[in-house]
């Protein structure tokens, strides 16, 4: 919200200029989340006394002209994201009580910089869901209306955001957790090219689709965050720097901008108000210069299925290390055997975590590792070869972030298949690994619908260019 | 997509080291069947010329020699903290081998 969380360069020029003190934005921040956050529910632990001492080190700071590129910035950090010192839990009992021993890469630089953590965010437990429903901890509400969901998986880290709790926050995106959210609680969710920033310290869900990326009230504020955390890291052997060449003419305008839309994502099952919204959006990419071409993405459609055996392929293997030997949160005293105690302390996996899990080891057995594992990586292999094609005839993809507005909770919770379905034009940038961006584009029904548009890998910077133009002609 | 039978969702479990949940058997199965259904459309695409696809980067190797690089004094006490069972600073845990 404008009064306390205005966009990042506004604040910290306020800082400078001693018209603002981080200690003020602390108070009021302080306040409203006593306020707000039990009924939202957006984070699950905020750290008062450290938010407070934070801001009286960031006055000083500011007062002696120490002051770092980001001092005094407050930001929401999913539960995902380890933090040394604090509970992480990705909002699982299988990880209650857990501490963590280190920082990661991503909130590190963050901290680094100056900015000061609010807490951690809710989530669907370990990120597996499209409304933060599956979380062990409640749900979070959507703040344009408390009772439709957030979506999910950062969740909380949207509501935060659109709830004016923070100036920016961190969530992580497998298969549309940061864009979904974003576009269902009406604020800009980025999801970096994979690999661009570290994931050293975010909990494994899937790690070839995993990355973190920021929510926001702008493109400018999620371009500062992806700037401060992006680069390799010798903790990530996939972590790199980007190499994107694109430019825009510089004029403000997208002349010369070639924008594809895909037919294969304008067919029935998309809601025809949020289809409105899309295509006015697209008629502002073209009234701002840009080319608009209709381009095909074959396989596409195909996109969600091979996402959803995968993605639980990586589940089961990655989450075989909650055992109960190594988290507090275990039932290993008293069992029978080591066999007994895992299966008991597994007892604490939510249902949602443990059918993906039982899918995974379905798709990797013996017997059905071809016909499902393999099969999914080649299709995965068709789209992106797909998504190569378009790249030589269009920069930009555009396409809805998300099929419906936010839906009443408890609505698709005892519907797998229907939740999964939610990210279904989401799906594809991450098995592809491209950068995609969810940005406003108007309301249907009085609710936030995003647009989602996406760049060919690396050319991360232009694609935040593209988005910025497109937010200021808003 | 065939049913999924009682006999392999249990086998599943098993293998999963997932508790089952006797109550829970038909719900897990209705549930596999679903997913299970939806995901067999893959099988319908030629991908004979697709090449295999395991992450969103064409990996290079990224090399480097190994360094002893000991943990901080506190994040060698964050980890034995977490250890449900520890004796001194070791990880206690039931044996491997059963008698």
């Amino acid at each position: 919200m404008a009064d306390i969380f205005p966009d990042i360069q506004t604040t910290l020029a306020a800082y400078r200029a001693k018209t603002l003190k981080p200690s003020t934005v602390a108070a009021d921040l302080l306040a409203r989340l006593e306020a707000e956050n039990p009924q939202l529910n957006a984070y699950l632990r905020t750290y008062a006394p450290e938010i407070a001492a934070a801001a009286a080190k960031a006055d000083a700071a500011y007062a002696s002209g120490t002051a770092r590129p980001l001092e005094g910035i407050f930001v929401g950090v999913k539960d995902n994201l380890l933090v040394a010192g604090t509970r992480t839990g990705s909002a699982s009992k299988m990880l209650e009580g857990y501490v963590a021993p280190y920082t990661g890469t991503a909130v590190g630089k963050l901290l680094d910089a100056g900015a000061i953590m609010i807490g951690k965010t809710n989530m669907d437990e370990f990120a597996m869901g499209s409304s933060t429903e599956n979380s062990a901890y409640g749900p979070t509400k959507n703040p344009k209306d408390p009772s439709c969901v957030p979506g999910g998986s950062s969740g909380g880290s949207a509501a935060a955001v659109a709830a004016g709790l923070c100036h920016v926050a961190l969530g992580s995106d497998t298969g549309g957790s940061i864009r979904q959210p974003a576009s269902l609680c009406g604020c800009v969710g980025f999801k970096p090219t994979y690999g661009s920033v570290s994931r050293y310290g975010l909990m494994s869900m899937a790690s070839s689709l995993d990355v973190i990326g920021p929510l926001a009230n702008s493109v400018a504020d999620a371009r500062v965050v992806y700037d401060t955390i992006r680069g390799a890291d010798e903790h990530d052997a996939t972590s790199h720097y980007i190499k994107g060449a694109k430019k825009l003419a510089g004029d403000g305008s997208l002349k010369g901008v070639r924008v594809g839309v895909p037919r294969e994502y304008f067919l029935p099952g998309l809601d025809a108000d949020v289809e409105g919204c899309v295509q006015k959006g697209i008629a502002k990419l073209k009234a701002l210069g840009a080319e608009i071409v209709d381009i095909s993405l074959p396989n596409a459609e195909h996109g969600l299925a091979a996402y959803y055996v995968l993605m639980p392929a990586e589940v089961s293997t990655n989450l075989s290390r909650f055992d109960g030997v190594r988290y507090p949160a275990s039932q290993m005293a008293g069992a029978a055997s080591l066999i007994d105690g895992y299966v008991k302390s597994r007892a604490a996996f939510g249902p949602e975590p443990q059918r993906r899990i039982l899918v995974g080891t379905y798709v990797l057995s013996a017997g059905y590792y071809d016909a499902y594992y393999r099969q999914a990586q080649k299709v995965r292999g068709l789209i992106v070869k797909d998504f190569n094609d378009a790249w030589q005839k269009v920069d930009i993809i555009v396409s809805p972030t998300s099929p419906t507005v936010a839906w009443p909770l408890g609505e698709k919770v005892d519907d797998p298949l229907a939740m999964y379905l939610s990210d279904i034009f989401t799906i594809n940038a991450n098995l592809v690994g491209i950068p995609s961006i969810s940005l406003p584009c108007g309301e249907a029904d009085g609710m936030p619908v995003g647009i989602q548009l996406a760049a060919a890998r690396d050319e991360d910077l232009f694609l935040l260019d593209v988005a910025e133009a497109f937010e200021k002609a808003n | 997509m065939s049913k999924i039978t009682t006999e392999e969702i249990k086998k599943l479990f098993a293998l999963s080291r997932l508790p089952l949940d006797e109550n829970l058997i038909a719900t897990r199965a209705k549930d596999m069947e679903e997913i299970l259904g939806y995901v067999a459309s893959l099988s319908k695409l030629d991908t004979s010329s697709a090449r295999e696809v395991h992450g969103g980067v064409d990996f290079l190797n990224a090399f480097r020699d190994d360094q002893v690089k000991p943990a901080s004094a506190e994040e060698r006490a964050g980890i034995i903290k977490s250890f449900p069972t520890s004796e001194a600073d070791l990880n206690k845990v039931l044996g491997i081998m059963e008698k």
